[in-house]
């Protein structure tokens, strides 16, 4: 059976539902602690997802005390590996700070998440944004595999997930997108709201070269049953969400579902 | 230990030390001890015996509150209350509640004031066990535009950013609450905070030392943050004597980063205890600190306890004993279990969760082991520093206060000038009728993946705590302070009769409540009068609102009253109950929103408007008149109506629902437009005032044609008129554009208190 | 036109402080800061008024300035941290987004509400102090070593991407 590792960080608190949504699709999941090394080590597993929350209460800047625990040492070296690695919110911030993402030069740290920027606010957003991945990663990770054209929303909870980039690598960070904010018919995003931390090229979610570690500030977990969708979204999402029987609203899977659908299907689960 | 102190020696050891304990109170105590109490027996006293921990004040007249339904297994008295909840897979679950206020730290420093409001009451429901699966913030503010608008824009965003920074940290998802703003709070915020969760039946846990203690050693284990001297209660006492240069003694510092990593491990702790059959007890440090733990814990078991301060983990060396025994340091529990597995659990703590490298000092530690002896004895340094026969410490003080009634009779305005699409569009774009979208757009209400209605998408929050199961939880919480003004037992009748209907709006039951009581000063006859009408209210408004069968009231199982709340001048703030209803929907999927969904349905009207405008948003927002005739109250058809609409919702035939409150029937319409983006509202009803804005309790609910063919509507349902194309409201003679106004109606907040527009 | 910096710091041991100091621990360098200090400066670009406007300014905003648990001064070469250590040898490292909204959101507000401010910058100040015989220049390039992240395990006050950090003296 294939097999996933959520990695725990002091003040992660999106390791349960998390590991729930792996196992529903299919995959044996298993959460360790940052200090859990050994057990990990001797257990490596076919993908390492590292959930959101706030690791070390995001104190100095987020995600780069976790960065630096031991037990990144293993999942930069499966990273290298191939392995598919995720990195949700938290998580994604872990990515950009470890240099696995965009992962130029694996360790040198090339980009960033940044406070929001956002006329007249600053801080913590939550709200349902929209989606569309590049065919470029729809093509290489394996988290976006099985994802299709069209544009889907998901959840953001964040204060920090501007991506930023050096002025010179701009362009060769195109090639990298796994996720665009967009409007909800999936045309491009003009700004604020559709773009709702002021990201650069409304960059969502980032990949490296290779495709198989993915940095998302959306979080997939909480939006996996369609009854996670909120009644008053728009789009064919928000249709099937009004429209859906009892047992549709039980059944169907919501739209972050595909994330986890498309690394099952990369790990040849059933 | 000194002889028996005389009365101006003691008068100036009470004043010297900052207590807020009576002479009287203490000479009480001295009779106790039998001598000149020590600092640390004061301290501890002073804060046991204080109105938040006693309850000397209000006590009798809580206790005419209804307590009991079948589905209670806990009431009032311990950290938190707890009643049935659902059976999935063979096991029994129960929800667990909790109600607090932290209104006065929140005025001085409103960021740690909420943050740590959050804090505490998750702390109450983690230690019976629980997993904590949602919070809520029920905000009381002054006028942001008004004379002192200045300050109360500076607390609304910091309380805010308090509550984002701290609840988003802990991973516990914030379900919204509600706001307010009136000149009453101008100088005294109110922040009330509900926090939730669910636990199997078997595996609640009590705050105090089990029966097994009297047969096999017990000890004390405390865990968390190394003890220092914040929220140490005299402030007189900690600027002079503590710290020179940090004048903080006050002050409760928040850390959610350990509370997260602490609560986990306390879980792993549990989940140990359970597996090995052990009994236990469990209580969270709040007010008073250790030597309240430690105490309480010991004396709610029946037994006493020595303590060694000096056991102790503290970030600040030499602090005095009476600091380190009653300090309010924030993120810490204490644990008492048989001496055998101390050493386990300690290694969950300090090893398996690393608490002493995540924060420095910070370990689980014993520090106490229960004695036979029904004598609290602490130590530090080799001294004694307490030493008072157990029970004296719980048994509190009563005082009966007088009450003296507050002639509210205003007079209606003379004349009520109403243009529908002029007032409805003021009132949207008011502070008071604006959307809170702003404020719930920092708060993470997802977390956890159980959050099935989000704020603002239905009048309740419905999520669905225990996976698997199909059973949903609604909760939502209310208070009107302009009823409470002019009417304080109709603003605690009207504040379970919202609550209620906001619950029964999603398709969910209620199963019980939780209160909490701000008030003024007690001692002042009028304050003490209208904290009694209150009660009263709620009390009627619970026993006609049961929904357990039988003559069951609603069961008000946690709470809390906070007093003094007043400006520095001695204003009290309007009376202002707040109640919280959790309701149970046995099916999530028939959780019912306020989305309209079919153009040509048909909208109807629960409830007969009534000429019944004081208090309400159309008077004071369009006539600038608080008007005098609240809402009248009728049990008896509020429960028809909530039993009507849940019978309709569980028959699959309600497609929206909407409660209709706070601007009466056109406002709750113009919501569900909003909410709806592409539909509207055409009504077919009169275009007055009292059928537009009246606050008569009621409901407005979307149903298809065919329903009001099918079924015969009982007298007190009414056809309102039918769901239209488009963003809108209309009746005869008046329409409004709410994509117009939509803009106005979701940045106003945001505008004014965030970005200071205007001002 | 004038520069006043004031910086703003908590009264009880800042949290955020005892994190990074944790986190410069575990990176096992041979000459690490002993002590670690956090606190915010706001730096306002005014048309008049000098300070006695910024003095009067903080007095508005609890946001920036809440004198139940912060202390504030306005920054100069000859004022002395409160509560800083005099025996060792202290270094600052001054960090800034590039860009950030609370800068952005507070320069609109102040304006909008009638003060001369023409803009104001928001940074966070780490204050690292040292034994206190270690030579000067080596304290410097040592603290400058621990103001960029250049990589995961180097560095770690400030992202080379999207801040920047300057010596404070």
């Amino acid at each position: 059976m294939s097999s996933a590792a959520v990695i725990r960080f002091p003040g992660s608190n999106c390791e349960f539902e998390t590991a729930r949504v792996l196992r529903y699709s299919g995959i044996d999941t298993r959460i360790y602690n940052w200090n859990d090394i050994e057990r990990l080590s001797d257990n490596r597993a076919d993908a390492y997802v590292l959930p959101g929350g706030f690791s070390f209460q995001d104190r100095i800047r987020a995600g780069v005390v976790a960065a630096r625990e031991s037990i990144m040492d293993l999942v930069f070296e499966e990273a290298i590996n191939g392995k598919p690695v995720l990195g949700i919110c938290n998580g994604a911030q872990v990515l950009l700070e470890s240099g696995l993402v965009p992962g130029w030069k694996p360790g040198s740290v090339q980009g960033a998440l940044a406070g929001n920027l956002a006329p007249g606010r600053s801080g913590y957003l939550s709200g349902w944004v929209h989606l569309k991945a590049s065919p470029e990663a729809i093509e290489r990770c394996p988290w976006l595999c099985s994802v299709d054209q069209e544009s889907f929303p998901l959840p953001i909870a964040h204060a920090e997930g501007r991506f930023v980039f050096r002025e010179e690598d701009m362009d060769r960070v195109k090639s990298h997108i796994g996720l665009k904010y967009c409007k909800e018919n999936g045309s491009a995003s003009s700004g604020w709201p559709e773009n709702p931390n002021g990201s650069a090229l409304d960059i969502a979610a980032l990949m490296n070269a290779e495709g198989n570690v993915l940095a998302m500030m959306p979080h997939p977990e909480r939006s996996f049953h369609l009854w996670q969708v909120p009644p008053d979204i728009g789009g064919p999402w928000g249709d099937r969400r009004r429209n859906s029987s009892l047992k549709e609203l039980e059944e169907l899977p919501g739209p972050g579902a595909v994330i986890f659908k498309s690394l099952a299907k990369y790990l040849g689960v059933e | 230990m000194s002889k028996k102190p005389s009365r101006e020696e003691l008068k100036s050891e009470v004043s010297s030390r900052g207590l807020a304990m009576t002479l009287e109170e203490a000479e009480k105590l001295t009779g106790y001890v039998d001598r000149m109490p020590t600092p640390l027996e004061f301290h501890l006293f002073d804060t046991m015996w204080s109105e938040h921990c006693s309850y000397k004040s209000s006590k009798p007249v809580l206790k005419t509150l209804p307590t009991d339904s079948p589905g209670v297994v806990i009431g009032p008295g311990e950290d938190a209350g707890v009643v049935s909840f659902c059976l999935h897979d063979g096991v029994e679950w129960d929800l667990v509640v909790a109600h607090e206020s932290h209104n006065h730290p929140s005025q001085v420093l409103p960021v740690e004031g909420a943050a740590t409001g959050i804090g505490g009451i998750v702390r109450d429901v983690y230690c019976m066990g629980a997993r904590v699966t949602g919070s809520m913030d029920l905000l009381r503010f002054g006028n942001p535009e008004g004379s002192k608008g200045e300050t109360t824009r500076g607390i609304v965003r910091g309380v805010v950013e308090g509550i984002w920074k701290y609840g988003n940290a802990l991973g516990v998802p914030n379900m919204g609450g509600d706001t307010e703003f009136h000149p009453g709070y101008d100088d005294n915020c109110l922040v009330n905070v509900v926090a939730f969760g669910v636990v199997p039946h078997d595996r609640v846990v009590h705050s105090f030392v089990p029966r097994e203690a009297h047969k096999e050693p017990y000890v004390l284990i405390l865990t968390g943050k190394p003890t220092d001297y914040t929220g140490f209660g005299g402030a007189t006492f900690a600027s002079a004597d503590l710290d020179g240069e940090l004048g903080m003694g006050s002050v409760q510092v928040a850390d959610p980063f350990l509370k997260r990593v602490l609560s986990e491990a306390n879980q792993a702790v549990l989940d140990m205890l359970f597996e090995k059959g052990v009994k236990f007890g469990f209580k969270d440090l709040g007010a008073g600190g250790i030597a309240c733990v430690t105490s309480e814990l010991a004396a709610h078991g029946g037994l006493g306890i020595d303590v060694d301060l000096d056991s102790v983990p503290v970030s600040i060396e030499n602090l005095p004993p009476e600091v380190i025994a009653c300090s309010e340091t924030q993120e810490r529990y204490g644990l008492a279990v048989p001496a055998s597995v101390a050493d386990e659990i300690l290694a969950v703590y300090n090893e398996e969760f690393e608490l002493p490298r995540l924060f420095p000092h910070c370990r689980a530690a014993v520090i106490g082991k229960f004695t036979s002896k029904p004598v609290y004895n602490v130590i530090c340094r080799g001294e004694s520093a307490a030493e008072t026969p157990i029970n004296y410490i719980t048994e509190g003080v009563v005082y009966q206060r007088e009450e003296r009634p507050v002639n509210s009779k205003a007079p209606e305005p003379v004349e009520r000038p109403c243009d529908p699409s002029k007032d409805l569009a003021k009132i949207l774009t008011s502070i008071s009728g604006c959307s809170r979208q702003h404020i719930w757009s920092y708060y993470d209400s997802e977390v956890q993946g159980v959050t099935r209605l989000r704020p603002g998408e239905a009048d309740s929050c419905v999520s669905v705590p225990v996976h698997g199961s199909r059973a949903g939880l609604a909760v939502s919480g209310d208070g009107n302070p302009w009823y409470g003004e002019l009417d304080p037992f109709l603003g605690g009748a009207h504040a379970v009769g919202e609550a209620v209907r906001n619950v029964v709006a999603t398709g969910a039951t209620p199963i019980c409540a939780t209160d909490c009581l701000n008030f003024g000063n007690p001692e002042e006859p009028e304050a003490f009068w209208q904290f009694k009408q209150s009660v009263a209210g709620i009390a009627e408004s619970c026993n006609a609102l049961g929904f357990s069968g039988g003559d069951y009231p609603l069961p008000i199982v946690s709470g809390n009253v906070s007093f003094y709340n007043q400006s520095t001048g001695g204003k009290a703030i309007p009376p202002s109950p707040i109640v919280a209803v959790f309701g149970k929907i046995h099916d999530h999927r028939k959780a019912t929103d306020m989305v309209l969904r079919q153009e040509g349905n048909i909208v109807l009207l629960v409830g007969t408007r009534k000429d019944e405008l004081g208090g309400s948003l159309f008077y004071r927002t369009c006539l600038g008149h608080h008007g005098g005739t609240v809402p009248a109250f009728k049990g008896s058809l509020e429960k028809k109506m909530a039993d009507w609409v849940l019978g309709v919702i569980h028959d699959k035939r309600a497609y929206s629902v909407h409660d209709i409150s706070g601007g009466g029937l056109a406002v709750a319409g113009a919501e569900m437009a909003f909410a709806s983006r592409k539909l509207g509202i055409n009504f077919s009803l009169d275009s007055n005032p009292v059928t537009l804005f009246s606050e008569t309790p009621g409901y407005l609910m979307e149903v298809d044609p065919r329903f009001v063919e099918d079924v015969t509507l009982p007298e007190f349902v009414s056809v309102a008129g039918k769901v239209c194309k488009g963003c809108l409201v209309s009746g005869n003679g008046w329409s409004v554009d709410l994509d117009e106004l939509r803009n106005q109606w979701s940045d106003k907040l945001a505008s004014v208190i965030w970005r200071e527009e205007g001002i | 036109m004038e520069s006043i910096q004031i910086a703003v710091r908590l009264r009880t041991p800042d949290p955020q402080a005892v994190t990074a100091l944790n986190a410069i621990k575990a990176m096992r360098l041979q000459l690490p800061p002993i002590k670690l200090q956090r606190s915010e400066l706001w730096d306002f670009e005014l048309s008049s008024g000098g300070e006695k406007i910024v003095s009067e300014l903080v007095g508005h905003f609890t946001d920036i300035v809440n004198p139940n648990k912060q202390s504030w001064f306005f920054t100069g070469k000859d004022v002395l941290f409160e509560g800083e250590d005099p025996e060792l040898q202290w270094a600052g490292i001054v960090v800034r987004d590039h860009a950030d909204s609370v800068s952005k959101n507070w320069t609109s507000l102040l304006k909008r509400r009638g003060f001369p401010v023409d803009s104001l910058r928001y940074s966070v100040l780490w204050r690292l102090g040292y034994l206190k015989d270690t030579d000067e220049a080596l304290v410097k390039k040592m603290a400058l070593d621990l103001s960029v992240s250049n990589t995961r395990a180097g560095g770690l006050l400030s992202n080379p991407v999207s801040q920047e950090v300057a010596f404070w003296t």
